[in-house]
Formats: structure tokens, C-alpha cells, sequence
């Protein structure tokens, strides 16, 4: 029988690689003291090493009630924090909560070379889409969109298959959408995208990311 | 069905939200779609306007979006 989270809804699939840590390149429950800086954080599992790594300007993600947490938006829009895992075809998981505070998109940021280069998988719940953006060159195009109801303040399970040029994404193991594509298909850094501006304790966050090869 | 439907381009590309998309995507935010030109629109020659989509949807929503005089629908299957 599979291992399924106690804290999990039961409409939310496990994670596949729940009890089978000894094959992920990085996995983080994010398990630390409050305030402290993602960049300074390390996760459970770091196979190539380096960590977290953030791409933007402050660093503004940090551990919150064992959760990553975007606690500013000083680093503006374009804030996101990669681990390099060494490959660039991965499965990436994560449980997610967003609550819509300035109406932005947040998600996975993937095959990322630069903050100006990458691929952002997210979903917005002020928009109720779930969609795949190109950033190239600094410009972002809306590749694909599926419509998807996201309730404030509720866990999604966000899980995105990269193979070759295909980028595949699914919300609670189902609102699958997916583009092709060979742009950056050999970048290795993967991450969050956590982009709604905070409201005090209101924050984007995420717990349990993983990557698995 | 699949449809794909030329649509024109709009957005400024400087976020996400603000991103380069299709004039459907607003006017049709309930229909699954996907970009079927794998194009960086800023550094085509004379600026495209236009581009194509694939769109999942059915006979009812085919209609709706052929009679709107501001997509044409190119091909069905």
C-alpha cells in the first residue's frame, strides 16, 4: 500500500517518492528556525550541493513554521530561489499555498540558466489559471494556460515532469497542462517562484520540494 | 476537439502577468490552450501582431469562438 501523509488531503496524491528519499537529487521539508534565510538554509537532501540559491536582488524567502516563505517583496517580482540538482530531465513536487496577494502567479521556477532565462510553471488564484511561462532574454510569453479554481490559503500539490523538450505540469494529480519546447531543455537549476507581495502573516509558502531524477 | 485559432498578440512581456499571450486567453480564460509557434515574438521580423493557438473545447464553445469577429478559426480535428 502506498504511504500516504497523514496531513494530506485525501483527494491529494502522494508524492511518488514518499518513503524512497534515498533516490531524490534534493528534497527540503524546510525544518529550521524562523527567519532564517532560505540561501542559509540546508535541505535534507543536496546531491550535487550549493543549496538553495537565490536569483533576485535581496535575499526574501526564509523558513516560516517549517515552511519557505516569501517575506517581502523587496526583491520585486523577480525573486526566485534554484537549487542545482545536475540534471535537467526531473520530476519536481512540492505542496504549495498561495493567497492571491498582489494577483500573481506562483509556482515552480525551472531549467533556470539566469533570472533571465527559464521556465516559470504556476498557477494564480485571483485568475483561477494554471499556466506555463517562457522567460527569454527577460521577456515573458504565456505558452499554455488551462482555467483551474485555486482556493486562498489551501495546499496544492504542484508537479511538474521535465523530459527533453516536453515541460509537463499537474495541480492535485490532475488540470494537466504541458508545452514543448527546446529552450534551456539542458539547464539544471529548478526552484520556487513564490510571487504574491506578503500581507503580514499572509504569505505565499511552500513545504516538502523535491526533486527526483 | 483541438482548433487552432489565430488570435492577435498582446501584453508587454516585462512579468508574468503582464506577459506576450493571446487575445484569447483574456477573452476566453476558461478554455485550455496552448501556443502552437514556439516563436519569441519580440525578435520575429515586423513585429507579429497575430499568432496561432491550439484550443481544447467542443462544439458549443467552437461556435462561440467563430462567431466573434476577432478569431478566426484556421483548422478543426
Amino acid at each position: 500500500m502506498a504511504f500516504v501523509s497523514p496531513f494530506q488531503s485525501p483527494f491529494v496524491k502522494p508524492f511518488p517518492s514518499e518513503g524512497a528519499a534515498a533516490t531524490q537529487l534534493f528534497y527540503d521539508t524546510f525544518t529550521d528556525a524562523d527567519g532564517t534565510n532560505l540561501n542559509l538554509h540546508t535541505p535534507n537532501v543536496d546531491t550535487v550541493g550549493g543549496g538553495w540559491v537565490a536569483y533576485s536582488t535581496v535575499a526574501d524567502y526564509q523558513i516560516q513554521s517549517n515552511r519557505a516563505a516569501r517575506v517581502s517583496i523587496l526583491g520585486g517580482s523577480d525573486s526566485f530561489y534554484c537549487a542545482n540538482v545536475g540534471e535537467a530531465d526531473v520530476t519536481i513536487n512540492a505542496k504549495i499555498i498561495t493567497f492571491s496577494g498582489d494577483n500573481s502567479n506562483t509556482g515552480f521556477a525551472v531549467r533556470l540558466s539566469d533570472i533571465s532565462n527559464f521556465w516559470l510553471v504556476a498557477f494564480s488564484a485571483s485568475a483561477d489559471t494554471f499556466n506555463i511561462f517562457q522567460r527569454n532574454g527577460g521577456v515573458y510569453t504565456l505558452r499554455a494556460s488551462a482555467s483551474v479554481t485555486i482556493n486562498i490559503n489551501t495546499q496544492y500539490v504542484l508537479s511538474c515532469v521535465l523530459s527533453g523538450n516536453s515541460i509537463t505540469a499537474t495541480l492535485n494529480g490532475g488540470n494537466s497542462i504541458s508545452y514543448s519546447s527546446a529552450f534551456n531543455n539542458t539547464a539544471t537549476r529548478h526552484g520556487l517562484a513564490l510571487r504574491n507581495q506578503p500581507v503580514g502573516l499572509s504569505r505565499d509558502t511552500c513545504d516538502d520540494f523535491e526533486v527526483m531524477p | 476537439m483541438i482548433a487552432t485559432v489565430l488570435t492577435a498578440l498582446i501584453g508587454s512581456g516585462l512579468t508574468p502577468e503582464t506577459s506576450f499571450r493571446p487575445q484569447f486567453a483574456d477573452d476566453f480564460p476558461t478554455l485550455k490552450w496552448v501556443d502552437a509557434t514556439d516563436r519569441q515574438y519580440p525578435n520575429l521580423p515586423g513585429a507579429p501582431t497575430a499568432i496561432l493557438i491550439d484550443v481544447e473545447c467542443d462544439a458549443a464553445q467552437l461556435a462561440a469562438i467563430e462567431s466573434s469577429p476577432d478569431y478566426f478559426v484556421v483548422s478543426t480535428e
